[in-house]
């Protein structure tokens, strides 16, 4: 999932946009958070998922996929908000109308808000927004850091994947022991190899004159002036609709 | 006159004194006394088995690591391990590592590649420039915006190529570097690596391929459990049967070209019946007896004259 999203993300029609994507996908998250759930919850998710899958060609089923299960750990406390536990005579559980109201609308707000972040690691390369927080003013140590982590994030999936791949082909999953015994080893030598990337990695930065910083060329950029219109645009117009639906629904 | 000597280096990877003593197979120094001299401009292959020290010693050249005992020497002054001296020698030397993934850290190949001469103080539009000529001397011109975790090996290996080749060094140090490549790939860089040592590069490379240290290389060096045990023009040095022969480089199959493959049979595995190939000439084909070269005919150059619009 992970590499799925990552390689979406630098693929995608809107891949060399990334600063009217990012501008788009904060106008939504505003508008999630501001608006009332109710109707703004809806309609921004909805919006966000046709943009990424119709607008930047995200595939529907990794769009779908990767809402699925952070939407479950949604239902699940939603549920929770649902019921009350007294104390007064006993322990006592029962159904309270005013928490299903609060979960319905925490709820749809959080649903929202997920689909519009996934929007945004769907169609923004992790370079190009590590770029524009190096714009914003961030301290290049951070940044320098979000980028050494993000890589070391899938050198280290890679390795986690070709570990399990070679465990696998020896037969060390093929009984339920055998698979307790091959994830355990697995996850042990995964931490091993961690600590001897990390060393490779340093050594091959000092090798080609790392001091304390890392210096890269920004991505290029192929953001237009209707891109970035189109930006701010649009998540002004869904908020405006949004305040609009939320009177007209009463809520 | 030398551009780098290596003099009597001695090195042991942190841990490997216990590793050593409860396996006695292993050897405690990865470099016993290893010697190198690199003169301006050659072209010097680094041959040597599995574990003689190969990677150990080109760490050696840019100071990435430092002997425990012994000097290395960049144009008669020994290296200055200080954080300014190593920045500026790593100006001098680049070094390409064998696995690209101890080298490759950005977001994009392209930005990757920027690393290098950004850290050289190039303003950005000289950058840029370098990193599409170095991004096209590897064949990796389309794939620049991709990172690296959605790329081949090979291409990886380019990449991590290409982010030595921009900083323009004076002399580029490659730890195999057609290990992986398909057969265009190392063309391509070969002919890049030819255009960049006409202009006076010196190239020191360790290799496994027999055929291109022959070809390819000026001279030679062999390394065996940590000492360069041979060093001189390539065809001397491979020529030197007791030298390759203790080197564990002379390879029993496949080398004079006559001999048909045959093998103990594994349990389960059946092999074809189907006789040997042989070519008109009675030689067996594909015919690997280059390697041994006796006869002037069988030793085609590696490189030939390539059409004009290659
Ligand atoms: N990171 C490390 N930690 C501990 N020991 C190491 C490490 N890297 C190499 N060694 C040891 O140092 C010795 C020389 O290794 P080196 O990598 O230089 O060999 P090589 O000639 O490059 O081999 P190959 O052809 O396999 O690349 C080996 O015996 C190896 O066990
Ligand atoms: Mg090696």
């Amino acid at each position: 999932m992970l590499r799925a999203i990552e390689s979406c993300a630098n693929t995608n029609r809107w891949h060399r946009h990334a600063g009217p994507v990012t501008l788009f996908c904060a106008g939504l998250m505003a508008c999630v958070l501001l608006a009332p759930p109710l109707a703004a919850g809806p309609l921004i998710g909805i919006a966000a998922g046709l943009a990424a899958v119709a607008g930047a060609g995200v595939p529907g089923r990794l769009f779908l996929g990767a809402m699925l299960v952070p939407l479950g750990f949604l239902l699940t406390s939603a549920l929770a908000l649902c019921v009350t536990l007294g104390f007064d005579h006993g322990v006592t559980i029962g159904l309270s109308a005013a928490g299903a109201a609060t979960a319905l609308r925490a709820g749809l707000r959080a649903a929202g808000a997920l689909a519009v972040t996934l929007c945004f690691a769907c169609t923004v390369p992790a370079a190009a927004w590590i770029a524009l927080l190096r714009r914003a003013g961030t301290p290049e140590a951070l940044l320098d850091l979000l980028m050494l982590v993000h890589r070391t994030l899938f050198v280290l999936d890679e390795t986690r994947a070709s570990m399990v791949r070679a465990l696998d082909n020896r037969l060390g999953f093929a009984t339920k022991r055998l698979m307790l015994r091959s994830a355990a080893q697995a996850m042990a030598l995964l931490f091993l190899r961690s600590l001897d990337r990390a060393a490779r990695l340093e050594r091959g930065l000092a090798a080609r004159g790392y001091v304390d910083r890392l210096p890269v060329l920004p991505p290029d950029s192929a953001a237009s002036p209707l891109g970035w219109t189109l930006a701010a645009g649009v998540p002004m117009l869904l908020g405006g609709v949004a305040f609009g639906l939320a009177r007209a629904i009463g809520a | 006159m030398t551009l780098l000597d290596a003099i009597g280096l001695r090195y042991a990877w942190p841990g490997t004194e216990a590793a050593a003593a409860r396996a006695p197979g292993q050897r405690r120094e990865a470099l016993a006394g290893a010697s190198l001299a690199v003169r301006p401009g050659v072209r010097l292959a680094l041959l040597g088995g599995n574990g003689s020290g190969k990677s150990t010693l080109l760490l050696h050249l840019n100071g990435t690591l430092r002997p425990a005992s012994g000097e290395v020497r960049w144009q008669g002054q020994p290296i200055d391990y200080s954080r300014r001296g190593l920045a500026a020698l790593r100006q001098a030397v680049a070094l390409v590592f064998q696995d690209p993934d101890d080298q490759l850290f950005a977001g994009t190949l392209a930005q990757d590649v920027s690393f290098g001469p950004l850290n050289l103080g190039l303003d950005p539009a000289e950058v840029a420039r370098r990193v599409a000529a170095a991004l096209a001397a590897v064949g990796l011109e389309a794939l620049g915006a991709l990172p690296p975790h959605m790329l081949s090996h090979g291409q990886r290996k380019r990449a991590a190529i290409a982010g030595a080749l921009a900083m323009r060094p004076a002399m580029l140090v490659l730890d195999e570097p057609t290990a992986g490549l398909d057969p265009a790939g190392i063309d391509i860089l070969l002919d890049h690596l030819d255009a960049l040592h006409a202009q006076g590069m010196t190239v020191v490379f360790s290799t496994h391929d027999l055929l291109l240290a022959r070809h390819w290389a000026d001279e030679v060096a062999v390394l065996h459990q940590g000492r360069v045990i041979a060093h001189g023009g390539a065809a001397a040095v491979l020529d030197d049967a007791p030298v390759i022969a203790a080197a564990g480089l002379r390879p029993r199959r496949f080398a004079d070209g006559r001999r048909p493959v045959s093998s103990p049979s594994w349990p389960g595995v059946s092999r074809p019946s189907t006789p040997h190939r042989r070519s008109a000439d009675g030689r067996d084909t594909p015919g690997h007896d280059e390697l041994a070269a006796p006869d002037g005919a069988a030793a085609a150059p590696l490189r030939r004259e390539r059409p004009p619009h290659g």
